[in-house]
């Protein structure tokens, strides 16, 4: 077991009361499984994609990193593991606007404070995710399928253990979508764990394991 | 990449930001340095005045008075000369322009008037044992150094108050106004006094005092013609207010316990009420200038951590820790602060030379040591106003991040 939580809830305290976003969720993931979250919108996807992340501390319960309590550490060794063992890649995706193409996949292997053929790795992952000629481009000077491209290579770049996608094609064209789907079936095919967050029905199916939220609580099985 | 690099990227990238900010940040500056400069200059020349206003500090044989002194009149009571000895060679702090006198009063062309002689300071440098005294001649730092102002300051009018000057022959004469007038002396004109010649340098310009009856000659002269070897009547002081406040008459009357040592309450008072008062306004809008200069930059600090919520929310995704994120702030803080501190510099000192004459009626000159002071405060004012910013910024939901644009 690479990930799990353990009755993990999260309350959000806001001017007109209580916000229960998660409730009691119990969920285990495997080293080298695709899994993917789905359910409708605020239904709390997103804050247990942050939680898993190691961003956002359970009101109750725990999450465990192979086995150890991830919110019982330090602030600055939850921000060390994220920064070496988790990648992240967004709906928006979040590329630093006045970084080039190359500086936005560097930066995420100093925070990492692995520099050691630092210029090659990133030439190379650059490379994989066909954006060598666009090396010292602005994101707003990328298309937006280049541009999910850029977030996924910063999010490689650490070779990270487990990658967390929030739906990753949301703001795609199909093409480029099912590209960006590619990546991420080959990566997991390579042995990445990958947990996506998707609406999309089909692209769940394309996922070893399916995992439904409703109202903060996981709907019994859903697909597995 | 380093950290370094992403700032700077940041802050460019934001010109507008970087153009407003700098703007603020430079102009406090800016005035803080154009007030220093002027009040810097202002200070001078009101101590140049001060001075002007004569010794403060006169040591007097034991049986004479204030009252003697100003008359002239010491009945035969003196004191050595070689008290002004003692006293250059003494390590006391805060004494300016020393000046022994004696004095005798003559007849000339049917009027009265007073001969008094003065030692001049070429005599002082000329004494090998005071060679190591000469800083007695220049006032301590704080002490309202008096520097002089061209255009400011009369040298005529400083010989007449302090009797202190560069140098004075043997039967050089230097003639009151009164006297002048009344005996109609001019500059040039030749002088028999008591059965000595003297030749009239100067004619002093009026003050209102005793001193328009006067003539000035050398000290030695004087105490020649009087018979009076090695004596002297007065010993006139200009002395640190600050260090009188401190103790130096004491000090004084320890050093010489047959002579007596008085200050002239007045003058002294009217020194340290201008420093005082000249000190305090200028300490009041440093003050004024910090609050509101601090203020604006946190205000600024503030709106960029706002505006940037989502980036830091991406670098915190990206394993960024509270240190890093903390440090991306500071760091740019420190920028806008080196460049804000070089660029007021620069613009205050031009303010203060062009308007300072202007404002205050006196020339201000740059202080190249303003620089490294404007840098200071304005670094450290940055870095102290983005604290809490910066401690805000790493307290960023991280939820910002899975918001849509």
């Amino acid at each position: 077991m690479i990930l799990k939580t353990q009755l993990a809830t999260k309350r959000f305290s806001q001017k007109h009361g209580e916000v229960i976003a998660l409730k009691d969720v119990s969920i285990e993931i495997k080293k080298g499984e695709f899994v993917s979250i789905t359910g409708p919108s605020g239904s709390g996807k997103s804050t247990l994609l942050l939680m898993l992340g190691g961003m956002s501390t359970p009101t109750q319960g725990q999450v465990f990193w192979e086995n150890e309590p991830i919110y019982q550490w330090k602030l600055k060794e939850r921000a060390q593991w994220r920064a070496k063992k988790v990648g992240f890649v967004f709906q928006s995706f979040n590329l630093i606007p006045y970084l080039t193409v190359i500086e936005n996949v560097s930066i995420a292997l100093r925070l990492a404070n692995d520099s050691a053929r630092e210029k090659e790795r990133i030439l190379q992952v650059l490379a994989d995710m066909k954006l060598s000629d666009r090396l010292h481009h602005l994101s707003s000077e990328l298309s937006v399928g280049q541009q999910q491209r850029v977030a996924l290579a910063r999010a490689l770049i650490k070779n990270p253990e487990i990658l967390f996608a929030d739906e990753p094609t949301g703001n795609l064209d199909p093409d480029t979508a099912a590209e960006v789907l590619a990546v991420l079936k080959k990566l997991n095919n390579e042995g990445k764990t990958i947990i996506l967050i998707t609406h999309d029905p089909n692209i769940a199916k394309m996922t070893q394991r399916t995992i439904r939220i409703v109202n903060g609580e996981i709907e019994p099985t859903a697909r597995s | 990449m380093k950290i370094r690099q992403l700032v700077v990227r940041e802050i460019f990238q934001r010109n507008n930001q970087l153009i407003s900010s700098l703007i603020a940040v430079s102009l406090g500056i800016a005035v803080i340095v154009g007030i220093k400069n002027i009040s810097l200059f202002s200070e001078k020349a009101v101590a140049s005045e001060l001075d002007s206003l004569g010794a403060n500090i006169l040591i007097l044989p034991k049986s004479a008075s204030v009252q003697d002194y100003y008359s002239a009149d010491f009945q035969n009571s003196e004191i050595p000369e070689d008290y002004v000895d003692m006293l250059t060679n003494s390590d006391l702090k805060g004494i300016d322009n020393l000046s022994p006198k004696l004095s005798m009063p003559v007849e000339i062309k049917g009027r009265k008037a007073i001969l008094t002689g003065i030692l001049p300071r070429s005599e002082f440098k000329s004494k090998a044992m005071w060679q190591r005294a000469l800083g007695i001649f220049s006032k301590p730092e704080g002490c309202g150094t008096v520097v002089p102002i061209p255009g400011l300051t009369d040298s005529k009018k400083t010989i007449v108050r302090k009797r202190v000057i560069d140098d004075l022959g043997k039967n050089a004469l230097l003639v009151g106004a009164d006297v002048a007038t009344g005996s109609k002396i001019s500059e040039g004109d030749s002088l028999t006094l008591l059965g000595n010649t003297f030749k009239v340098e100067a004619i002093l310009p009026e003050t209102g005092t005793v001193d328009d009856s006067r003539l000035f000659t050398h000290l030695h002269t004087v105490q020649k013609i009087a018979g009076k070897e090695s004596l002297i009547h007065v010993i006139e002081i200009v002395g640190c207010c600050s260090a009188i406040s401190g103790g130096l008459i004491e000090k004084i009357n320890k050093l010489l316990p047959d002579a007596k040592v008085v200050t002239i309450t007045q003058i002294v008072q009217t020194q340290l009420n201008t420093n005082t008062m000249m000190t305090k306004l200028s300490s009041i809008l440093l003050i004024i200038i910090l609050i509101v200069g601090g203020a604006g930059i946190a205000n600024f600090m503030f709106a960029n951590v706002y505006e940037r919520r989502r980036e830091i929310g991406i670098f915190m995704a990206m394993g960024a820790g509270s240190a890093w994120i903390a440090e991306i702030f500071l760091l740019k803080a420190a920028i806008v602060g080196l460049t804000g501190g070089i660029l007021g510099y620069f613009t205050g000192t031009i303010l203060a030379v062009i308007l300072g004459p202007k404002i205050a009626g006196i020339p201000v000159l740059p202080i190249p040591l303003y620089a490294l002071y404007s840098i200071l405060i304005s670094v450290v004012l940055s870095l102290l106003a983005s604290i809490i910013p910066a401690v805000k910024a790493t307290r960023v939901d991280p939820v910002v991040i899975m918001q849509e644009e």
